[in-house]
């Protein structure tokens, strides 16, 4: 036994001395602080002292009306931004592609570069662009006769309005990666699908798009992550209102944390949120990257 | 009537109070016998070297907030000033009797100070010695057991509003020491109604007061659309943050409803009264159309906004409204100065029967359980002295109003300022409760789904009422 | 801490060359299709850029007009006067050295620390190194929120508070980066590998004369992203620096605003300086990033 993890050590062992660094990093600042968020919200968290509580927190959490709302807005959210936004992101990614090379420069940018802005200012912007009575929207809209909406100020419209933003604006990271995997799809396959007869939908739909696979793939992991954990607009745009319309998980967690005081069920609703984000990326791991290669 | 007078000594003591106070603070002023210096034997024990850590929300810049008067944005000159002069002086004035004393000063932000201090009271880690909060705030940090409580002296007992006193009080102890108070109004801009000719609307005799109808004839009156094709509302405030409270509560009071029972322990909201309350506010939105559409989901820099532009006639006003108002005048951000002609009124009330209240706020230092008995000594001392009268009329620089009565004496001639003040008398024992904080996080979305027509006021009201029991029960038991 | 980037990652390039995806012209178009394709990107690309714009026009306007509605697209007169004021009342330039600081060093950091160990998840095979993965995906699941406090009691026994070590060191090296590059040099031909082997390279050396080189575009899209984070980065850094010579850009300017004012050109004209740095880093490195870099293996 010894000898073998010894023999494994000498094999193996410019690779873990690699590894050790970084993973050492990770265990301590962030494995070490999820076991610390866990063991929060099994505790009764304060300054004086922590009892252990077992699942109560967990179980006022899955009692509470409030939660699974937001539970509800969190899923909303990311139905609406994460495939809108890989499907929006295909299309340009698609029109850029066609572009030459100057061209398809100056896009990619004008795509990316409102991502530097930080995303206060990006939300004061659009915070603006979305007033009822003043904003650029419902001027645009009553130009072309539409009826102007009331976009973050109506609970049936608010969250609309932010998938509309983050779809909107989101995009130039995802459109650089696209941009790229298409360029490195073989030319052969679109010439021979070319002389099948094949026409740039079907091009488009059977060559592209089954062999952007793994970038889609990638996309989807990380954007389901980041729009599972939305916080910053809705902070700075809704307070998650009106009427909880856009209280998510993530926001939810932060009262019971700062205005409520009570850090231990906010954590037990980071707990929960991180288990059901794992089992989602988990499902989409398996249901996307059949057929795909190395994940 | 007579339980108006309660009210008020809740609130302020005696109005005659006010008055008399002056001759008290006249007292305070002379150098000789300053009610709260240190006394000789305690410089003595502060003769060893003591920092002391004090987080401060940006207030005002300079030491007075006068040295920036009249300097204009772009002079050079104002970025000599900032919000840590004050402090800072505040400091060295307490070393030069008590050698060897210093303090850092550390600005917080308006957005996320509290964010900071609430970390910092729950872990236990990186507490200043000393800042600035809320009461219901400081009442919060003492509930986790993270606050020193402070003890004062009969005299302060006395000179101290008891509404303030109330409302940084829990389990029988005083957990800060009351420095500055604030109230809400309505602000009217007169420009709208002389434009509309319409200023006799505006009620200008004794406390300003007028009933709710006179008020949505005013709103009414005030709606419209320029030649231009620019809207004007007559009334709105914010409801997107979770303040709004600060106005929504006028409305319930103004019709004889109330948010907690005499305990403050019960919530007793779903009533009638309440309900009328409601049914204005939502009939002024849906109904009448005098609040710009989806104010569920307005933020108060779109109110503002809106106010400078003159594009609305009355929202909420308070203390800090004519300052506020003057600075967006003096550095342009109001475009039209003469467009803007600001004046306090109270909210209105189903007068005669009822009087108005209105939302008040007391801040006060207190001083978190970190660091040596010397270090916490001289915290005391140090929080002492700089809530004495003298100190204690340093916040008038941002506008804000003293906690002490021998302090009220400094807004002589400022009319707008006499008002504010004026305006505290009409505090509500609601928001003395100590679940008030902890149920608005519950009311302000039921307020949102009333304005946008998701629940009528009498299913919110029944539905509040259950939850904020049930939250009181919850944060009782834990 | 900070809000997970939408990201990029990597591929075997059929080829095998280099890790640099071509452009090219690709079916046929009328010129019908052409211009509508021209113009609903042009749309977008405007709505995309709107917003910076408006925070440069914002900056160089007089402050009354600032708040007008509807606003004016163009600063009309243009002025400095929001510069003036912001150099003159603030550290800024001690906040700006700060970011600079937490951002240069986080950004390096996780560019050789994310490659090594993307690198070798990517290319060796040895035990434990699934688990590995799997430790540093997880970590990315919970929400920053949920593990502040932890965070901060960390940070406290370690005794950083209040120092830019706070803001650093837990970031050195970040879930994200890790991912991020065993994805892109997945792809890496391996035969590049192989060869330095023969040549009696160790892995370090392959790793940074080998490797590195040719990932350049990776290592680009990489930097670019962290260091943008970490400038703009507001939450963590607020609660752990509190001295005003310690704060960093975002969080320096937001101690600049008081209670029932917004000063919307001051303000933008702090937002519009703080970006600058973010352009200079972006378009110097544009070159690579914007080339981009394709993620998994494509099948020829």
């Amino acid at each position: 036994m010894v000898s073998s993890m010894a023999e494994t050590w000498r094999r193996h062992r410019e690779a873990y001395l690699l590894l050790a660094l970084p993973l050492a990093i990770i265990v301590i600042f962030r494995v070490l602080t999820v076991g610390g968020a866990f063991w929060i919200s099994v505790v009764r968290y304060g300054p004086r002292g922590a009892p252990f509580v077992g699942l109560a927190n967990y179980a006022a959490t899955l009692q509470d009306d409030l939660f699974w709302r937001s539970m509800f807005n969190t899923l909303y959210y990311s139905v609406g931004v994460v495939p809108l936004g890989i499907a929006v992101s295909l299309g340009l990614s698609q029109l850029i592609f066609n572009l030459g090379r100057r061209t398809q420069m100056f896009y990619k940018a004008a795509f990316y570069l409102p991502m530097v802005v930080s995303g206060v200012v990006m939300s004061l912007v659009w915070l603006w662009m979305f007033d009822p009575v003043y904003g650029l929207l419902n001027w645009l809209f009553q130009q072309v006769g539409l009826e102007p909406l009331l976009w973050l100020r109506s609970p049936k419209t608010a969250m609309p309005s932010l998938i509309l933003m983050a779809v909107a604006t989101g995009q130039g990271a995802s459109i650089v990666l696209l941009t790229a995997s298409m360029g490195s799809i073989p030319d052969p396959l679109y010439e021979s699908a070319r002389v099948d007869g094949a026409n740039g939908w079907h091009e488009f739909r059977h060559i592209t798009v089954p062999l952007l696979r793994p970038t889609i793939l990638y996309l989807l992991i990380m954007g389901t992550i980041g729009s599972f954990q939305v916080f910053n607009s809705i902070y700075v745009m809704t307070s998650g209102g009106p009427y909880h319309a856009t209280e998510t998980a993530v926001y939810l967690l932060y009262t019971y944390a700062f205005q409520m005081l009570n850090f231990s069920r906010a954590s037990a609703i980071g707990v929960i949120l991180a288990v059901i984000l794992a089992l989602v990326s988990a499902l989409q791991y398996r249901f996307v990257a059949r057929g795909s290669v190395e994940y | 009537m007579s339980k108006r007078e309660y009210r008020r000594r809740q609130f302020l003591g005696y109005v005659g109070g006010l008055a008399g106070a002056a001759a008290l603070a006249a007292c305070g002023a002379t150098p000789a016998a300053g009610p709260a210096e240190p006394g000789a034997q305690e410089r003595v024990e502060a003769a060893s070297e003591v920092t002391l850590e004090w987080w401060e929300y940006p207030m005002w810049e300079g030491v007075t907030g006068q040295e920036t008067v009249g300097l204009s944005q772009d002079d050079p000159k104002r970025a000599e000033f900032t919000a840590a002069d004050w402090p800072n002086w505040a400091a060295a004035e307490f070393a030069k009797d008590n050698p060897g004393f210093s303090a850092k000063v550390e600005t917080l932000t308006w957005d996320e100070g509290r964010n900071k201090l609430t970390v910092a009271a729950t872990t236990g880690a990186g507490r200043p010695h000393l800042f600035l909060e809320d009461g219901p705030v400081i009442i919060k940090f003492a509930k986790v057991g993270a606050m020193l409580p402070v003890e004062l002296s009969a005299e302060d007992q006395e000179d101290f509003f008891p509404g303030s006193l109330q409302a940084g009080s829990s389990d029988g102890k005083l957990w800060y020491r009351p420095w500055l108070a604030g109230s809400r109004f309505l602000l009217v801009n007169r420009a709208i109604f002389q434009e509309r000719g319409v200023e006799d609307l505006i009620p200008t005799e004794g406390d300003r007061l007028w009933d709710f109808e006179q008020f949505l004839e005013a709103a009414l009156a005030t709606t419209f659309t320029r030649d231009s094709g620019e809207q004007v509302f007559g009334y709105t405030s914010h409801f997107a943050h979770s303040a709004a409270h600060f106005w929504v509560d006028s409305f319930l009071w103004g019709y004889g409803g109330r948010i907690f029972d005499e305990t403050g322990e019960k919530c007793v909201i779903n009533s009638p009264e309440c309900e009328q309350g409601l049914q204005l506010m939502a009939d002024m939105q849906n109904k009448h159309n005098v609040m710009p559409p989806g104010s569920a989901g307005l933020q108060s820099t779109n109110v503002d906004t809106m106010f400078y532009q003159g594009q609305l006639a009355m929202m909420l006003g308070s203390h800090g409204s004519s300052r506020a108002i003057r600075m967006a005048k003096e550095d342009g951000t109001i475009p039209n100065p003469d467009a803007i002609d600001i004046y306090p009124i109270m909210f209105p009330s189903k007068l005669p029967d009822i009087q108005p209240s209105v939302y008040t706020v007391f801040m006060g230092f207190g001083q978190f359980d970190t660091g040596t008995d010397v270090e916490k000594a001289t915290a005391a001392r140090f929080v002492d002295f700089i809530t004495n009268t003298e100190n204690a009329k340093a916040p008038l620089a941002a506008n804000l109003l003293p906690c002490r009565k021998s302090s009220s004496d400094v807004f002589e001639g400022d009319e707008f300022m006499l008002y504010a003040l004026q305006a505290m008398n009409f505090g509500h024992e609601d928001t003395l409760s100590p679940y008030y904080d902890a149920c608005n996080r519950i009311l302000n979305p039921m307020w949102q789904a009333i304005l946008s027509a998701e629940r009528t006021p009498k299913e919110a009201l029944a539905e509040a009422e259950e939850r904020c029991n049930d939250l009181i029960a919850e944060i009782q038991s834990a | 801490m900070n809000d997970s980037q939408p990201a990029l990652a990597a591929s075997r390039n059929p080829s095998g060359a280099a890790l640099e995806p071509r452009t090219r012209r690709r079916g046929r178009r009328t010129s019908a299709t052409r211009v509508i394709a021209f113009l609903l990107l042009t749309l977008w690309a405007l709505v995309s850029l709107f917003p910076l714009y408006w925070v440069f026009v914002t900056a160089l306007s007089p402050p009354s007009v600032v708040m007008s509605t509807p606003p004016r697209l163009i600063p009309d007169p243009p002025t400095l006067v929001n510069f003036v004021r912001l150099f003159g009342r603030s550290q800024i330039f001690g906040w700006l050295a700060n970011s600079a600081i937490v951002s240069v060093t986080v950004a390096l950091s996780n560019i050789l620390l994310g490659t090594m160990a993307g690198y070798v998840l990517a290319k060796k095979r040895f035990p434990g190194a699934s688990i590995a993965f799997w430790i540093v995906i997880l970590t990315m699941m919970i929400p920053g929120q949920a593990t502040l406090v932890p965070m901060y009691l960390l940070v406290n026994k370690l005794g950083w508070l209040d120092s830019l070590r706070a803001v650093i060191v837990p970031d050195l090296v970040i879930a994200f980066s890790i991912f991020l590059m065993k994805q892109y040099l997945t792809s890496f031909p391996t035969e590049m590998i192989e060869a330095a082997k023969l040549d009696g390279a160790g892995e370090l050396r392959i790793l940074l004369q080998v490797v590195m080189p040719v990932a350049k575009p990776g290592i680009a899209v990489l930097g670019i992203f962290t260091f943008v984070d970490y400038w703009n980065g507001f939450f963590w850094p607020l609660l752990v620096l509190s001295s005003s010579e310690n704060l960093t850009i975002q969080v320096g300017l937001s101690t600049l605003r008081f209670q029932f004012t917004t000063d919307f050109g001051l303000w933008n004209a702090g937002a519009v300086f703080a970006m600058i740095p973010v352009f200079i880093v972006f378009f110097s490195f544009q070159r690579y990033f914007l080339r981009g870099i394709t993620i998994g293996a494509i099948k020829g």
